[in-house]
């Protein structure tokens, strides 16, 4: 397997990141706050890897080695030695149900040898949870599914996704993985803790929250950011809500978007009514041992250190940690050899399964790790 | 750009010496930046906390109260629970209450001890309170099946009775429990009703009973009689009534006391009943007499060998504790056949045993019509007044006393009137000497007692304030000693202030028995009711004893005024009365007053009230009620 990565800045055009193959199987592309980066990016796909499968997303930071960046555009280029991928994408119409999106992805991927499915989507027009859980239920058992929603920034605007020749918004794709030689790890974490007393769900459907113990959701976020109430949406990701229903289950959601005529606030995931919620808080050094602890899961799991690492990590960490965002990203490869090529991007939401072998689902506000190895051949 | 303070303060400390601090911008640019985020962090973060502690303390606050509440409301429902526990024990019934899946939710001890099951481990199922109950049943199938009913259809209310194998009769009513609108369970309440069963019978067998003896009474006696004789028309069968009337009874009540009487009259009836033929129904009449009832196909001979066994059977004394009593008994025997009635052949009967006394006691004698003669007129009244007395035939008329001074009404006096059959009336001088004889008059005198306090009540609104009704007391009744009782009782049951009612006693009644007699009259005086002296002049006319009575007016009989005008010697008389009687504070009345010229004599006498056919005749309610209303006045 070889890994070379590019980088288009609006100022200095397209780059080369050190060594890149001269032929392509998957590009995976991520870029923020460029103007027409869909035209530039296919553009450049044709004239330089038209052999390639082209996918990507918009994002909230893109990650090139152990720098985050924004305004860029960053593709990593792979090319197999044993193992071969294949898209499924869809479009959908604004407030279509996310678990029938999901499924339609699912039934786009052959089932045979499927290693892992990357799944990249809309970040603003889809309910994470019901898109993974009609994935899950599409695919064949155990299949690891992992991946994340593409970002706006600190907008909540717009977000869009690539497959080839398509870009835009209201668009997923599901990447198959496929090939006995190739070894997939993944890990998963946040570093937040919850603080403050437990509320019960009182009011809410699907991803949209109403009211916690009977008081209106939103006046409590305003009360607890004060001055910070006037950055909303953005600023709600400083405090995430630690969700954990009836049965025992528990994750974290993150804040998409308010509407202050309906009192309401939307979450990357579903927040059932009956569950409890408790805010949480993060402070960088927590953060970045999250990083590092999805970083030691990815290795475990893989059994050594990955060629190529994808790094999907959540806004808030991002919002968060400001200037000192990238000590995650260095936590990360810390963990693995400097042989790994770390790609990835700041996202609405992270898919993974949860630790210890748990089903796939959305998580929100954590570093979410896929890292992949090509092995060689067993009659080699 | 404003610099973070403790930047700023670095920079002119560690850099004042650095000429070209340019090249340092976008450095300090962002050391500044995260000075700033630091110190963002920091207050958003102390913020939280504040914030949070402050809700955790409000909600801990919260849940102290909720406490304290939760703690008022267990104190509550420890206090429920145990009123109802108490409650539930208190009470007489037995209580079961039962989910609709067979759950016992609560019973009381007093189950267990009402179906005399051992206290044990507390009923968990139905099944269990089957298996303890059962065996205590006489009909087990029964309760067990109206169990399994109430528990298939709980909406209705149903009712059992059960009884004991120990004797108890038990009823059982099973009623729904609802929470809300939600069907929960049943409940069952069981009441011992074994003392309500046993007065019922015990009411039954006395309302047909006489209760000195046990025997039958009049009532069953008449029932039977009727059944008797209805069935004999149908076979043409026979019926006899054999009349006993005790010989001289009354000389045992009054030598030996009434409880050795009562005690003779038990004797005497298990005497009767030892020599009853089978098929023959033996009553207490009353008194000392007895009705033997002989049903189907009854002969002559059967009547008088019953007759002659009872004879017989009077040979031997009665042994009343260490007296040894003879009695013997006087017998009318009536055959009834097809064409007869009960009551008349009970007269008939009666007229016969009368016939036995006139033949000189100790014997029987059978009914024939020409026995039926002036004494025996005597009985048909006296069964006529039964019948009187059942059927209501008796009536007032009310002659009003006018005052001679005012011209107003100032009372009236009660006559009874009897109508036996429409058109007919009996006169008081006929009937009442024959119940004063029969004893009948006690029941009527209370009649009439009642029928005047009812009539005080009734016309209240038109009686002036001195109005007084006078009402006629039989000697009999005077002196049976319970005449205060009698009107105390009629007084409260009406409401009537007894200072309205006036009982008018004759000299006789009075003088037979002076104590006696002043003794109730004192009685009555403390009820506060008056009493007059009636019929003055008829009997003793001895001035001397008034001063000894406590009473209030003095009725001159008729005799004195009938004669008033043209006999002087009676004009002194009365003159001399009416003055003596009122010099002992005495009002005066005269009887008879028929014209203008004797009630103007009598006034110039000084007399107080008068009565007569002058003024009014006796009339009927309705027509007295017409004069009270118009308020009428003589003058």
């Amino acid at each position: 397997m070889h890994v070379g990565q590019y980088i288009y800045t609006p100022e200095r055009g397209w780059e080369t990141q050190g060594e890149v193959p001269e032929q392509a199987d998957l590009l995976l592309a991520f870029g923020s706050g460029i103007d027409c980066s869909g035209e530039i990016l296919v553009d450049w796909w044709q004239n330089t890897h038209p052999e390639a499968q082209l996918v990507g997303c918009s994002t909230a930071g893109e990650i090139l080695d152990t720098q985050v960046l924004s305004n860029s555009i960053v593709v990593t280029v792979l090319r197999f030695s044993h193992s071969t991928v294949t898209l499924s994408n869809t479009a959908f119409e604004a407030g279509e149900d996310s678990y029938a999106i999901g499924q339609r992805l699912a039934s786009g991927l052959p089932k045979e040898n499927l290693k892992l499915c990357f799944v990249l989507s809309d970040g603003l027009n889809v309910n994470g949870t019901r898109l993974v859980d009609g994935l899950a239920q599409t695919l064949p058992d155990c299949t690891l599914i992992t991946g994340g929603l593409a970002g706006d920034g600190k907008r909540f605007a717009e977000t869009q996704v690539c497959v080839n020749h398509n870009f835009g918004k209201r668009r997923a794709v599901a990447v198959g993985f496929y090939g006995d030689q190739l070894e997939i790890g993944h890990g998963s974490l946040g570093g937040w803790s919850t603080f403050g007393p437990k509320r019960r769900i009182t009011r809410a459907s699907e991803n949209v929250l109403f009211e916690l113990d009977n008081h209106s959701a939103l006046e409590l976020y305003k009360t607890y950011l004060g001055d910070y109430a006037d950055e909303l949406p953005s600023s709600g990701l400083l405090f995430p809500l630690r969700i954990t229903t009836p049965e025992g289950k528990s994750f974290v959601r993150t804040l998409l978007a308010i509407n202050e005529q309906k009192g309401s606030m939307t979450f990357a995931g579903d927040v059932p009514e009956g569950a409890t919620a408790q805010l949480m808080r993060s402070n960088v050094d927590s953060l970045i041992d999250g990083a590092h602890g999805a970083a030691q899961h990815a290795r475990h799991t893989l059994g050594n250190a990955p060629e190529l690492a994808i790094l999907i990590s959540c806004v808030g960490r991002r919002l968060v940690m400001d200037q000192r965002v990238e000590e995650e990203i260095e936590a990360v490869q810390e963990e693995f050899s400097t042989h790994t090529t770390l790609c990835g991007y700041y996202s609405y939401g992270e898919i993974c399964p949860l630790p210890d072998g748990g089903e796939n689902t959305l998580h929100n506000q954590t570093m979410t790790i896929t890292a992949i190895r090509e092995i060689a051949s067993t009659h080699e | 750009m404003t610099r973070h303070r403790l930047l700023a303060r670095q920079i002119k400390k560690h850099l004042s010496s650095v000429p070209d601090q340019s090249a340092l911008e976008a450095f300090l640019a962002a050391v500044n930046e995260a000075y700033e985020q630091h110190e963002r962090d920091r207050k958003l973060l102390e913020r939280s906390i504040d914030l949070s502690s402050e809700e955790l303390g409000a909600r801990y606050q919260e849940s102290q109260d909720q406490l304290h509440a939760l703690r008022e409301t267990q104190l509550a429902l420890e206090n429920s629970y145990s009123l109802l526990h108490a409650s539930l024990n208190s009470i007489h019934e037995a209580l079961l209450v039962v989910t609709l899946e067979g759950t016992i939710e609560l019973h009381n001890a007093n189950l267990l001890d009402m179906f005399d099951v051992a206290p044990g481990t507390p009923f968990k199922q139905i099944q269990e309170v089957l298996d303890a109950l059962l065996p205590q049943i006489e009909d087990p199938a029964c309760l067990k099946s109206a169990i399994e009913d109430a528990l298939n259809t709980p909406e209705q209310e149903q009712q059992t009775e059960i009884k004991t194998i120990s004797g108890h009769f038990i009823e059982a009513y099973s009623s729904p429990r609802r929470i809300e609108e939600h069907l929960a369970g049943v409940v069952w309440t069981f009441r011992d009703v074994t003392e309500l069963k046993v007065k019922e019978e015990e009411a039954r067998h006395r309302a047909y009973h006489d209760q000195l003896t046990g025997l039958p009474n009049r009532r069953l006696l008449s029932a039977r009689l009727s059944q008797a004789l209805k069935s004999a028309r149908e076979h043409k069968l026979q019926t006899a009534v054999l009349f006993i009337d005790l010989d001289g009874f009354k000389d045992v009540n009054d030598s030996m006391g009434h409880a050795i009487g009562d005690a003779l009259l038990r004797e005497v009836a298990d005497r009767l009943e030892s020599c009853l033929p089978t098929g023959t129904l033996l009553s207490r009449h009353g008194g000392d007499e007895f009705i033997a009832l002989m049903e189907k196909q009854s002969t002559s001979r059967q009547a008088r060998e019953f007759s002659q066994a009872i004879l017989t059977a009077f040979q031997i004394p009665f042994h009343l504790g260490e007296e040894n009593i003879y009695m013997s008994a006087s017998i009318g025997i009536a055959l009834g056949d097809c064409h007869e009635d009960s009551a008349r052949l009970i007269s008939q009967a009666d007229m016969a045993m009368y016939q036995a006394k006139q033949k000189g006691k100790n014997t029987y004698e059978f009914y024939t019509p020409t026995n039926d003669s002036h004494s025996a007129h005597r009985l048909r009244i006296r069964n006529q007044l039964n019948i009187a007395l059942e059927h209501n035939q008796f009536e007032l008329f009310f002659q009003p006393k006018v005052c001679l001074d005012s011209g107003s009404i100032r009372g009236a006096e009660a006559l009874i009137r009897w109508q036996p059959e429409p058109g007919e009336f009996r006169s008081p001088l006929e009937f009442i000497p024959i119940a004063e004889e029969s004893g009948q008059i006690i029941p009527i005198s209370q009649w009439v007692i009642e029928r005047c306090c009812q009539h005080l009540k009734d016309w209240r609104e038109d009686l002036d304030d001195d109005f007084v009704l006078a009402l006629n007391i039989s000697a009999k009744h005077f002196q049976r000693g319970q005449l205060q009782e009698d009107m105390a009782q009629a007084i409260s049951q009406t409401g009537v202030n007894p200072a309205k009612l006036e009982l008018e006693v004759t000299e006789t009644a009075i003088m037979d028995d002076l104590d006696l007699a002043v003794s109730t009259l004192m009685a009555l005086k403390k009820l506060g009711i008056r009493t007059a002296i009636d019929d003055f002049g008829t009997g003793h006319s001895s001035l001397s004893y008034l001063r000894k009575l406590p009473i209030e007016i003095l009725k001159i009989d008729k005799s004195f005024i009938d004669e008033i005008l043209t006999s002087r010697e009676d004009r002194t008389l009365v003159k001399g009365i009416i003055d003596m009687v009122h010099a002992l504070d005495i009002e005066v009345v005269a009887e008879g007053v028929e014209n203008h010229q004797m009630a103007e004599l009598l006034k110039n006498m000084g007399c107080d009230l008068v009565q007569g056919f002058h003024y009014c005749k006796p009339i009927s309610e309705r027509e007295f009620v017409q004069l009270l209303k118009t308020r009428q006045c003589y003058i």
